[in-house]
């Protein structure tokens, strides 16, 4: 590739990041006689001409601006291809200008998206799914790899979310101040969502997870900034903070996983942790919600100097109030695991078995590698073997059965 | 939210848990909705349950044995209506591929003012 060629590549894939889910809904504002299948194709067509265009004619000054001009013109003459709808156009007032799209890494325009990913009426993951196609501007093929989805399973979640988009007009909705309210702790969960795909260490070393983080990082700090945001927006801030302070040091040169026991804490990055600890102080007020306890927990792990001195008391009785809020068996696991730490390791193992006994939860990779370390600091290596055995099979993570493979050598030394 | 209570159906009634590596896959996909659901505070309870069992009526106890439509799981999930709790379970990795079927039944809250 030239270096003309190279420098489009890079300022068209910007462009898509930054302005796809804009642009394909300024087209629905457009005109009513897109729909969102045409506007998608008519966007990604005109990311196309900039790449056979720009490198011949050079980038223009305002980049945004000649794509969506592009896209009016493509849209233009679909509309008057379609014989069907010719009598409708004449009639159809079209707003010649092209609307201002700004530089910042979210604005009002991208903030209004994610409220309306926020429909109460999609499930979880395909608000998630459309959030990381609308607003954080990712590819099909990206999303699935994201997800540990078959680029086929995406599709069909888009397929069903197109349908209640154009249904309910979703990303054409213009929020008012009682909708926000309203949608707010959706917004909350789908970025806190995408915050621990982002995390999720099974993946290993992969900048694709450290921007997702981001990308997160930055819609919620656009809802702090908005004044939509409240307590909890900060909460769920500093939680998230708290943990991307710890990414570096989640795993060694090598890109083996390392557990928070044997973590290199002089990696944490104290900057950031400061820099939670002020959204930490942000949030407190009257509301305390599932994100004030996560915050918290993670507060006091970033501010332990080891593990050991850790103040698993404390983590154990917020793991209790969040699993009053949270009530079901994962949140269980992560308070078992602290009453163990916390010197009540009677209490911890009988909840941990009776866990281990139901159906789904004995098919978790983590619950079975908790007890696998569990029973392996009790000097009980052959359960400590059956358990880690048995992870083996439950996951597909490469760091994750080297960091049991790790483990299960290390009991063939100490034997 | 509102709670709900899925009922999972075995298209094709395999029995259980078996030694078929498919199958066990399709309890790892389950296992994964199920984590995704709690992640997402939707997740309430759930349980697995054995095909065999019995039909008992005023005249008539009799042993079930696989056949007509058999539940093989039954989750309660909270949602935030209808749609969304049908959206749910049109999410479940076994409804997509065809293994099973989700019925979705809300719960009846009775409210006193």
């Amino acid at each position: 590739m030239t270096d003309a060629a190279a420098s489009v590549s890079n300022e068209v894939n910007r462009l898509y990041k930054s302005h796809f889910g804009k642009m394909v809904s300024s087209l629905l504002y457009f005109s009513k006689n897109i729909d969102l299948e045409t506007a998608e194709d008519i966007v990604q067509d005109a990311f196309a001409s900039a790449l056979t265009k720009w490198p011949e004619d050079g980038i223009p000054s305002n980049p945004a601006g000649w794509i969506f001009t592009v896209c009016r013109n493509k849209a233009l003459n679909r509309i008057k291809q379609d014989e069907r709808v010719r009598g409708l156009f004449k009639d159809e007032i079209l707003e010649a200008a092209e609307p201002q799209f700004s530089e910042s890494p979210i604005d009002d325009q991208q903030l209004k998206l994610l409220f309306s990913c926020a429909h109460p009426d999609l499930s979880p993951k395909v608000q998630v799914v459309i959030t990381l196609k609308y607003v954080v501007n990712l590819k099909v093929e990206s999303i699935a790899k994201i997800l540990g989805m078959s680029l086929d399973g995406v599709d069909k979640m888009l397929l069903r979310a197109r349908q209640k988009i154009r249904d309910e007009k979703i990303l054409l909705a213009e929020p008012d101040l009682a909708f926000l309210k309203y949608r707010l702790p959706i917004v909350h969960k789908i970025i806190y969502l995408i915050f621990n795909e982002g995390y999720k260490s099974s993946w290993g070393k992969q900048i694709i997870r450290e921007e997702l983080c981001e990308d997160a990082l930055l819609m919620n700090k656009a809802l702090i900034e908005s004044s939509i945001g409240n307590k909890e927006t900060a909460a769920l801030h500093s939680m998230m903070l708290f943990n991307v302070s710890r990414f570096k040091a989640r795993f060694d040169a090598t890109g083996a996983l390392l557990d928070l026991e044997e973590q290199d804490r002089s990696l944490w990055n104290q900057d950031l942790i400061r820099y939670a600890s002020s959204f930490m102080f942000q949030s407190q007020g009257q509301m305390v919600s599932s994100y004030h306890y996560e915050a918290s927990i993670a507060y006091l792990h970033c501010t332990a100097k080891d593990f050991k001195s850790t103040d698993w008391h404390s983590i154990s009785r917020l793991y209790a109030q969040l699993l009053q809020n949270n009530p079901n068996p994962f949140v269980e696991m992560n308070y078992a695991i602290a009453l163990y730490y916390a010197d009540q390791k009677n209490r911890a193992l009988n909840i941990l078995h009776g866990l281990q006994q139901k159906p789904f939860l004995s098919q978790y990779y983590l619950l079975n590698a908790a007890l696998g370390k569990i029973s392996f600091l009790e000097g009980d290596l052959d359960s400590a073997r059956v358990y880690f055995k048995m992870t083996l099979r439950q996951t597909d993570s490469t760091v994750e059965k080297d960091y049991i493979l790790k483990f299960l050598a290390r009991m063939e030394e100490e034997r | 939210m509102r709670r709900f209570l899925f009922f999972l159906r075995d298209r094709q009634q395999r029995q259980g848990v078996t030694d078929d590596p498919s199958a066990d896959s399709g309890i790892r996909g389950l296992t994964q909705w199920v984590s995704e659901l709690a992640l997402s505070g939707n997740y309430l309870w759930g349980e697995a349950l054995d095909l065999r069992g019995s039909y008992v009526g005023k005249e008539m106890t009799s042993k079930k044995q696989t056949t007509g439509d058999s539940v093989v799981g039954c989750f309660l999930i909270q949602a935030e209506n209808v749609d969304q709790a049908g959206a749910i379970a049109q999410d479940c990795p076994a409804v997509m591929s065809g293994a099973m079927d989700i019925e979705v039944r809300p719960v009846i809250e009775v409210a006193y003012d």
